[in-house]
């Protein structure tokens, strides 16, 4: 498949649905090979075919985030099917990370998931995916939110994971340069099916956050997101490292 | 003549009620170590909490760092910084009191090698964010200091900077600024400035 992407093995966690799909779409449609990974392989398959149905490479696996060797076979197994790994998308978030407790109510077990999910997550896709992207002077690319950069007044543990992901990005930055490895950060609002959920649980909530907006709407998770987000997978963001992209139509300016 | 809890292992202000690291593991333990010092709910007029100041000295790589290495840079300064900030809604006067986060600004800046630590100062960081939106209703402010890690582990640096000392004294010049929370000073001695 030609395209601009055309050199690009992706692996992206977390990515049977909303953002994760988005972005496997229009990875594979700018011609990357895509493996898209969750932690069912129905749900990963049913994106995966869905890019093959396009005409595009697809592949699907499991992927546990909280699992190192998990991670480790899904970077294997992309390896051994695509023959290379370019880029991983760490996308992957905890089903807890939505459920609003203020500081002072944060109890281990909702604590420990969501950090287990997105930071140490994170470092099991850095280690697993370290060697192929240095030889393939790969990207990293980690999923952060608004409520990092902000801070969030219903979500502080999902907004410190986010932010701690955004240190990350910085520091492993600078530390895989010299390597060759791009390492950077997105973070989009978009209507996922997770929002979807939302509004129709709080209606009142869909016109305030659109209102933000300077765009006046969520994005779309493939053409708003997905595409800006194979725009840091290609060659044309060869300079880019340490940087978050912020695609929020305008609702939050760095 | 303010009163003052830190909940960390730093020097920062002299006559400070200090929590050490170990006690903040978990919020039962920081209770009993705070009982054992007679702290008060709504005694302290400023709370201050240093962040992964023990952690940031020796630089660690990821390729090859090891399961447990990780947890104790990246994860443990971050749930010490959720205990400080639970102690610190407890034990902090309400209203007119305030709380300060001093944290390495390698997060900020980007510094090879600390990338595990930097997650958990950015994650701390972002935590104080959260309180201080939440906490302004109750008339407690929360801001972050950062400065640079050298002013921490006390490195060799070409830069002239303020000591832990001087950092101690914003942090009470920031606690009778009342209009301001949930912000973030640079005080490195002038090598990052605010975007």
């Amino acid at each position: 498949m030609a395209g601009p992407l055309a050199d690009v093995s992706v692996l992206i966690t977390g990515a049977s649905q909303g953002v994760g799909r988005g972005m496997a779409l229009a990875a594979a449609a700018a011609g990357a090979a895509v493996t898209v990974t969750a932690r069912r392989i129905e749900a990963a398959e049913k994106v995966a075919a869905e890019v093959r149905a396009r005409g595009h490479k697809g592949f699907a696996v499991t992927c546990d985030v909280t699992n190192r060797a998990s991670v480790e076979k899904a970077v294997a197994d992309t390896v051994q099917h695509f023959g290379k790994l370019t880029a991983l998308i760490h996308n992957a978030v905890s089903a807890k990370s939505s459920i609003p407790v203020p500081i002072e109510k944060i109890e281990d077990d909702y604590w420990d998931e969501q950090i287990a999910v997105a930071l140490r997550g994170t470092y099991y896709c850095a280690q697993a995916a370290l060697a192929q992207l240095q030889a393939n002077k790969g990207t990293l690319i980690l999923l952060t939110s608004g409520g990092g950069i902000e801070g969030s007044i219903t979500l502080p543990t999902y907004g410190a994971t986010k932010a701690g992901q955004r240190g990350f990005v910085k520091s492993l930055a600078r530390e895989w340069g010299p390597l060759g490895i791009r390492v950077n950060a997105v973070s989009p609002v978009a209507m996922t099916p997770a929002m979807e959920n939302f509004f129709k649980l709080q209606p009142v909530q869909e016109a305030r956050i659109n209102g933000r907006a300077a765009l006046g709407r969520l994005g779309d998770c493939e053409t708003d997101i997905g595409r800006a987000t194979a725009f840091l997978l290609g060659p044309d963001s060869a300079y880019v490292t340490g940087q978050t992209l912020v695609l929020t139509g305008g609702s939050f300016m760095l | 003549m303010k009163t003052v809890l830190v909940l960390g292992s730093a020097t920062l202000l002299p006559d400070a009620v200090v929590i050490e690291d170990a006690a903040l593991v978990s919020k039962a333990a920081a209770d009993a170590a705070l009982a054992a010092k007679g702290a008060k709910t709504g005694s302290f007029d400023l709370v201050l909490i240093p962040v992964a100041f023990s952690e940031i000295a020796t630089p660690a790589p990821i390729a090859g760092m090891i399961e447990a290495r990780w947890k104790a840079l990246a994860e443990d300064p971050l749930v010490r910084a959720r205990t400080a900030l639970q102690c610190a809604s407890e034990l902090v006067r309400a209203p007119g009191g305030a709380v300060v986060l001093v944290v390495p600004e390698i997060g900020m800046t980007g510094v090879a090698q600390l990338a595990a630590q930097s997650m958990a100062t950015e994650g701390a960081r972002s935590m104080a964010k959260s309180a201080a939106k939440v906490w302004l209703a109750r008339g407690i402010t929360v801001n972050t200091i950062a400065v640079a890690a050298s002013q921490i582990t006390g490195a060799q640096d070409t830069r002239a900077r303020p000591a832990l000392e001087e950092i101690g004294k914003l942090a009470l010049t920031l606690a009778d600024a009342r209009v301001a929370t949930g912000n973030t000073i640079h005080a490195d001695g002038g090598e990052v400035t605010s975007i």
